[in-house]
């Protein structure tokens, strides 16, 4: 499926991918299991 | 893989990580758009930018920290219309028109927050700051070092280490030391929060009443219930130690507060006395309460430096549980809390309804 892609549009959209997931573990990627990191529900 | 492939796309995230933080660094120069977060993400940057907005206006700066007392975030929970108008800090700033008053409260916030909050706003020179105390914070569950901070980055602010014996582990370092470079990073620990808005417990809800349809927590029995689970912990605690890190934090601020000569307000909050009969430990309550106050008002010159407890100053009515206010009561402390000001800290308008 990829065969008639440019090689740097597949390196773009792949480091678009990186950028994405990068952001995703900044957000979600730590301290979610703590109890009390955001809000402490009071 | 090709290695090629993977090279350029490594590439392609580190440009598009650059643009970001170029783009995040240029947009932090226009407050208004950081006030969509309100207090959502406070740091020293944004300060500094609202500091800007104030010295411009030249209007006294009032800084308010308190927890979700003040923050309103039961004001939410109860359906009340534009929530955050309605809360204490909104209504101190009807009452002194000609004031900019800056809401810093935090849902759960605790004494150690307020130390990486002052390191922050002290650079605002504020005319006043108040802060509000409540029994939770001096609870068992938040009696030790590790604990004396209910957001990470709330320690990166401040000027000295809180509690300096407290191992960092390097990943402490690293996050610390990334918050202070990366826009990027800053942002993303802000939408993190700005994710579990208005609290977690309401996403939980939220989940939960998607799954469990028919009983979520929004069922007011329940909810009552998972209230006195909640809080009964924190008022049904033992009796307070000079080790508490909630104690020493308060110390800590009053030191900082009186090198800097800052006038400032500190009160222990209102409290449904009908409400803590039913949870509080009969033992430990008072003696703590006498405990709070010896210390808190020693602390205090009542000249410069204030200390007011509130604790029995409103009836039954004026709470939708143990300590949150409700809409019109709120106003009326605003009210309350706004001549004080005004007066220069004078107790004159303390009004206790019954």
């Amino acid at each position: 499926m990829f065969n008639g892609w440019n090689e740097n549009i597949r390196a773009f959209l792949l480091g678009l991918a990186f950028f994405l997931l990068l952001i995703l573990i900044l957000i979600f990627g730590q301290d979610l299991s703590s109890s009390k990191f955001i809000y402490v529900d009071f | 893989m090709n290695p090629r492939l993977v090279f350029k796309a490594a590439l392609v995230c580190l440009l598009l990580v650059l643009l970001a933080e170029g783009v995040l660094t240029l947009a932090k120069r226009h407050a208004p758009f950081f006030r969509l977060f309100q207090n959502q993400i406070v740091s020293c940057e944004i300060l500094d930018d609202l500091a800007a907005c104030s010295l411009k206006s030249g209007r006294p700066l009032i800084v308010v920290m308190g927890d979700s007392v003040v923050y309103g975030s039961d004001l939410h929970a109860h359906g009340v219309p534009h929530w955050r108008e309605q809360a204490l800090a909104a209504g101190l700033q009807r009452q002194l028109p000609q004031a900019t008053v800056l809401d810093l409260s935090l849902d759960g916030a605790l004494p150690g927050d307020y130390l990486g909050l002052y390191a922050a706003a002290r650079r605002l020179k504020p005319d006043w700051i108040i802060f509000e105390y409540n029994y939770r914070m001096f609870s068992q569950k938040f009696g030790s070092p590790s604990e004396a901070v209910s957001r990470p980055w709330l320690r990166g602010l401040m000027s000295q280490p809180l509690f300096p014996a407290l191992p960092q582990t390097a990943g402490d370092k690293i996050k610390s030391v990334l918050r202070k470079v990366s826009q990027l990073y800053r942002y993303a620990e802000a939408f993190r929060d700005a994710f579990f808005f208005p609290s977690r417990e309401e996403v939980i809800n939220r989940l939960l009443a998607q799954v469990l349809p028919s009983r979520s927590l929004r069922d007011p029995g329940d909810r009552e219930m998972l209230l006195k689970l909640k809080i009964k912990p924190h008022y049904y605690t033992p009796l307070l130690t000079p080790e508490h890190a909630g104690l020493q934090a308060v110390q800590l601020l009053e030191n900082e507060l009186r090198r800097d000569q800052q006038p400032h307000l500190a009160f222990f909050t209102p409290q449904n006395q009908e409400y803590i009969t039913e949870i509080a430990d009969p033992h430990t309550w008072p003696r703590n309460l006498a405990i709070l106050d010896s210390i808190l008002g020693s602390l205090a010159d009542q000249k410069r430096f204030f200390y007011w407890n509130w604790g029995a100053l409103y009836p039954a009515d004026a709470f939708y549980d143990h300590c949150h206010l409700v809409p019109r009561y709120n106003e009326t402390f605003a009210k309350m809390l706004a001549g004080i000001i005004a007066d220069g800290g004078r107790r004159d308008h303390v009004q206790r309804l019954e």
